[in-house]
């Protein structure tokens, strides 16, 4: 309770300690905007209250329903936007998005859980809910959400719990209902092998059946905020461990400094940094301060800036102290493998209590300590002001000025009880992610997984490995749980943006490596991918090509539509109309087009009566066999499809998103 | 206070008037460079212990710095620190060499920077740093835009090396496995955003371009039905169409550069190197078997792609490189991560050797106008940590490598205010060369007059007294 109430005031000294009376207005006369508690002033406690509601917490104190702002009798991210305002006394830069539909549903999905495999009836359904409602069944920390991720024949959710660990069991087993009956294919998914945490996971994140965001999140977590590397000596076991744990904590709820805490004391940060070495010992410490400093500075967002030489001299070497006694050690596997767990001994560790950021921190181990620190550590302003943008930053927005850093540390400071969960769904329906001047440089894995999902229509696909991600991701010098800059994380946006070579890689995969996307089955399970099943015929059950054109767009670039033009279209209708580039077709079918080579630019397209444009309609109009009863005129249709989809993959479009 | 404000004005003022100099795609040559050195950047990233690399002589008296130093790093060497014996011997495994009077210790495996010393190509400068926090990104992002004042929220802004390039007219090539930023080159207009028009991504200089499909394909009318064919012919002129109706202030415009850059350079280094033929020596670094494998094939991969640019610099138009190497974060076990490190780079017939000899015996005249510079974002601690290893500092040595450098040892390479605080927790290297200066005269001896463009500000940065850079390259 004092924690609590400590708490409140800290965000109360640290944001603005006003209340606001309307000019002319009595303070308990009247029931004003935001003003939640009826306590005749719209403040700060109005915003927590608000949140409190918002995120299914038990309000600390009463909730009025009459301060509702939007006229949507309820109390939730409104009224707590319009309290920080007043609190604020000026626009805090955000404010609950209000054109939400279609497109803003699919950029969410897109950029939080890759795409995630909704069909367009549930995407329809969440873009006419309200988008506070809409988006608490969008994200979720439950390991499974049907709405997201609908189960597929196999149903997983039978057979595993969730967890990446579950996951690589129930897929290296001799289980009968093991879909993989190959011993290599099983042994892949070996979670004591180098391969296992790599193979389990891009399973997790494609299958049908789990829950996407769970999973974008949990890659997130531990290749980029809290990364840990296979190449620095981090065993496969204790990384699917550190990968469940954290993301456990997540699935409990719990606040986020206990969950950066839980990760901060798994057995692969103690393998990655070392740590698993510092010892006290007769009064000496022995030991690095590598993770002592990183703790701080990755985890927390901590840089120092507030007393470089305190920090460096007093927080980083007694949080080095404080390190001191965490066992966890590399055996063979003869012996059971390296110890998949850390367990924390007080024989060697510094049990007096230490000053870590003006902070007494006791603790009679390490993991008392830690989780200790890391309740200080979250209310730190470093933190407060750094953590937010960090969050967004890497996952949403290369594009954050500072008005959108502000208002996310609004948000962030705003929360009685950090959750990046809440954090997450608020900052998704809000103004600064529908920004139109947001922009998200694409990496590898945003790239390649948005569009694998997009293209996999069910798990046999990947049971079948009809459409291999590995070497895709290999060719690009990334896979999962060996991060680039080790454990500064992952390849960014901003690296795949800029370098001409990821681009060359993508741009040789539609041409070079056409049969990545041509393919439609593999293997003899039988299985043949058939687009038919999602895309909507029109009201004759015909498949126009520019209807399917137009709803290929926005599966894979998911932009409304906003650059798709003459050119896209005339490209895609080509190819789906006759499986042949625009330059091919448009020399089979006028006179006037000696040179398949020939370059059409948006003006030759542009005017309805021009002879080019004249036969693109024509193409437009034509009718795509998805659903022959022909086996093979259906294959060719299909493959028209993936043609047109190797197409899009190659545009400008596909390598960053935009807001609004 | 009033040092930033002024160096802030001049480093707006002076990255503004470059920026608008900028132009949209890689360069042609408009005006020849005052020198055709080649500058070869390779970014030791993680922080490396270059005192694990130069030594001082290891003493046996107590207060002296050779004591010192040697009984607080003993542990990197796994050494107990009052094993005397096993110190000194140590200490002999070095090359021991001496200039002006100081003399030191060259890492045994480290053999062709030996005999470069000895040759008087390599310039030793102490104590330089870019940043007084021991931040790895913080000053890895200083280090690479060659600028001691930026912050933490200054990512997009533009390299030192890609600035110099663009002030040369030239092109800057990327060896690495990603773009580095010290090569982003100045934004046409915004100081605060970078262009990367001339920067080529020369990765794998033998798989540069886009798969253009052969029209002459053996398979008679196979060009009409290939899907290779259908969907090569399809980009192709996409791309061409797009970049004209697509505004270059467009954030998509960034893709349709990399599309021009990559079809037209890769085009013309494929062709090209198809009759450049990999030395086996270079082939020899990254292939497994061979006897003389590197330990980072990473780095092997980035020799080989020296030598190809250099085959391929009239296509190119480039005098500035970007390599690196990773992995010098050493907070435990120092030995047997750094001398790997170490002996890759410099060792006797290892990665900048071979390359020396194969551009001799292939490419004559090239190697001589090489300079290598190797440096990293900070320094470590004087002291060796309880893990074998050291932990983050501040000052570092740098070197500066080729047969244009005026070698020799530039600072206190050895400051003697640092015995006693050899035994205290924490201390380090104190900065007193900002890397600042380095890197000016580096742009003045490349093109004469650059400096105050490329690193605006720099004489208003820290120069350790005594030491004078201007004639570091002749």
């Amino acid at each position: 309770m004092k924690r609590g109430v400590l708490k409140i005031l800290f965000v109360l000294l640290f944001i603005s300690p006003v209340g606001y009376f309307p000019e002319g207005g009595s303070a308990a006369a009247a029931v004003y905007a935001g003003d939640v508690s009826h306590d005749g002033l719209t403040d700060l406690r109005d915003v927590i209250l608000s949140l409190q509601v918002l995120s299914g917490r038990v309000p600390t104190s009463p909730v009025h329903a009459d301060a509702d702002v939007d006229s949507d009798e309820r109390i939730g991210l409104a009224e707590a936007v319009t309290a920080q305002r007043v609190v604020a006394r000026q626009p805090v830069g955000w404010a609950v998005f209000t054109d939400w539909d279609e497109t803003a549903v699919r950029k969410v999905l897109q950029t939080f859980a890759y795409g995630g495999h909704p069909t367009d009836d549930q995407v329809t359904q969440w873009a006419d809910m309200n988008p506070e409602d809409a988006i608490r069944e969008m994200l979720t920390f439950s390991p499974f959400n049907e709405r997201l991720s609908p189960p597929d024949i196999d149903s997983l959710i039978e057979h595993v719990n969730g967890t990446l660990e579950s996951l690589a069991d129930f897929f290296s087993t001799a289980s009968a209902d093991n879909p993989f009956t190959d011993e290599d294919d099983r042994g892949n998914y070996n979670k004591r092998q180098w391969r296992g945490p790599r193979y389990t996971w891009l399973m997790a994140m494609r299958a049908r059946g789990l829950n996407s965001f769970y999973h974008r999140i949990g890659f997130w977590e531990t290749n980029y905020h809290m990364s840990a590397n296979h190449e620095a000596g981090v065993y496969p076991f204790p990384m699917i461990r550190h990968y469940d744990n954290i993301m456990l904590a997540h699935a409990e709820d719990l606040p986020y400094q206990q969950v950066m805490a839980r990760g901060a004391l798994n057995a692969a940060i103690a393998y990655q940094y070392g740590h698993n070495h510092n010892v006290w010992i007769e009064g000496e410490f022995r030991g690095n301060d590598d993770f002592a400093r990183e703790f701080h500075q990755l985890f927390f967002c901590n840089l120092g800036e507030y007393d470089h030489d305190y920090h460096e001299s007093v927080s980083i070497e007694h949080t080095a102290l404080a390190l001191t006694g965490i066992r966890a050690n590399y055996h063979p596997s003869d012996e059971g493998g390296p110890d998949v767990e850390a367990c924390f001994s007080s024989d060697v560790h510094h049990v007096e209590p230490v000053e870590i950021l003006h902070a007494t921190i006791t603790g009679a181990n390490a993991k008392e300590k830690i989780e200790n620190l890391a309740e200080v550590a979250i209310d730190h302003p470093e933190s407060q002001a750094n953590l937010p943008v960090m969050i967004v930053e890497t996952l949403a927005d290369d594009n954050l000025t500072p008005e959108k850093k502000t208002a996310l540390r609004w948000i962030w400071q705003a929360m009685p009880e950090k959750s990046l969960l809440e954090f997450l769904r608020t900052y998704a329906i809000s103004t600064l992610f529908h920004s139109p001047d947001r922009i998200k440089y694409h990496t590898s894995f945003d790239k390649h997984l948005f569009i694998h999902n997009q293209m996999l229509l069910a798990n046999q696909e990947l049971y079948d490995d009809i459409n291999g991600i590995q070497r895709l991701l290999s060719e690009d010098d990334v896979l999962p749980f060996r991060p680039l800059h080790n454990v500064f994380g992952h390849q960014t946006g901003d690296e795949a943006y800029n370098s001409p070579t990821i681009f060359k890689n993508h741009y040789n995969e539609s041409t070079d490596w056409y049969w990545y996307y041509e393919r439609l089955s593999y293997g003899d399970s039988g299985y043949s991918r058939q687009w038919h099943t999602v895309i909507p015929p029109n009201q004759y059950g015909l498949y126009m090509v520019k209807d399917v054109a137009r709803w290929l767009w926005q599966r894979f670039v998911a932009d409304g539509w906003k650059n798709y033009s003459v050119l896209e279209k005339a490209h895609l209708y080509a190819l789906l109309s006759t499986g042949h580039d625009l330059g091919y077709y448009l020399h089979d079918t006028l006179p006037t087009a000696p040179d398949p080579d020939t370059v059409y630019y948006e003006e030759d397209l542009s005017d309805p009566n021009a002879p080019a444009s004249i036969m693109v309609q024509n193409a437009g109009n034509s009718y795509i066999a998805l659903n022959s009863p022909d086996p093979d005129t259906r294959e060719t249709a299909n493959k028209y499809v993936q043609r047109a989809i190797a197409f899009i993959a190659a545009t400008p479009y596909t390598f960053l998103e935009e807001g609004r | 206070m009033k040092r930033i404000t002024r160096r802030a004005f001049l480093r707006y003022s002076a990255l503004a008037g470059l920026s608008l100099a900028g132009s949209q795609f890689p360069v042609k040559i408009h005006a020849a460079p005052d020198s055709d050195t080649i500058l070869v950047i390779i970014m030791l990233a993680g922080g490396p212990d270059m005192r694990y690399l130069i030594v001082p002589p290891y003493e046996s008296s107590s207060g002296t710095y050779g004591n010192a130093f040697w009984t607080a790093r003993a542990r990197t060497y796994g050494i107990s620190p009052d094993n005397a014996e096993a110190l000194a011997a140590k200490w002999e495994e070095y090359h021991h060499l001496e200039s002006s009077g100081t003399i030191f210790g060259i890492h045994a495996r480290c053999g062709w920077l030996r005999d470069q010393f000895v040759a008087g190509n390599v310039a030793i400068i102490s104590n330089v740093f870019i940043s007084r926090n021991r931040d790895h990104a913080h000053s890895r992002l200083r280090l690479e835009q060659g600028d001691m004042d930026a912050a933490t929220s200054d990512q997009g802004r533009s390299g030192w090396g890609g600035r110099l390039a663009k002030i040369c007219g030239k092109n800057i090539c990327s060896l690495t496995s990603s773009v580095r930023q010290v090569c982003y080159g100045p934004h046409p207009t915004n100081p605060a955003d970078h262009d990367n028009s001339n920067v080529i991504d020369a990765k794998d200089t033998r798989n540069m371009g886009l798969y253009e499909y052969d029209s002459d394909y053996p398979d008679g009318n196979s060009w009409r039905w290939n899907t290779r064919g259908i969907m090569s012919r399809a980009l192709t002129s996409y791309y061409a169409a797009k970049a004209r109706s697509l505004s270059t202030d467009s954030p998509y415009y960034r893709i349709i550069q990399h599309e021009q850059s990559v079809r037209s350079f890769g085009r013309q280094v494929n062709a090209r190197l198809d009759s450049v033929p990999v030395p086996e020596a270079i082939e020899a670094l990254y292939t497994s078997d061979s006897g003389n494998q590197l330990d980072s094939s990473g780095f092997a991969y980035q020799v080989r792609n020296i030598y190809d640019v250099l085959a391929c610099e009239d296509i190119l138009e480039t005098n500035i490189l970007s390599a690196d190497y990773d992995g010098w974060d050493n907070h435990r076990y120092m030995q047997e991560n750094i001398e790997p490190h170490l002996e890759d780079i410099l060792g006797t017939n290892k990665g900048l050797d071979v390359l020396h000899a194969q551009l001799n015996a292939n490419q004559p005249g090239k190697a001589e106008r090489l300079v290598f510079l190797l440096y990293g974002e900070f320094g470590r601690q004087l002291a060796a940590n309880g893990d074998h290893g050291t932990d983050h500092g501040e000052g570092n040595y740098c070197l500066l490598i080729g047969s244009r450098i005026n070698g020799g040892i530039y600072g206190e390479m050895f400051p003697t205010s640092e015995i006693p605080r050899f035994s205290q927790p924490g201390e380090d290297i104190e900065g007193k060369t900002s890397y600042e200066r380095v890197f000016a005269r580096l742009c003045d001896a490349i093109k004469s007059g650059s400096s105050d463009s490329v690193i605006p500000g720099w004489q208003e940065t820290e120069l350790e007294p005594g030491v004078d850079l201007s004639g570091l390259i002749s």
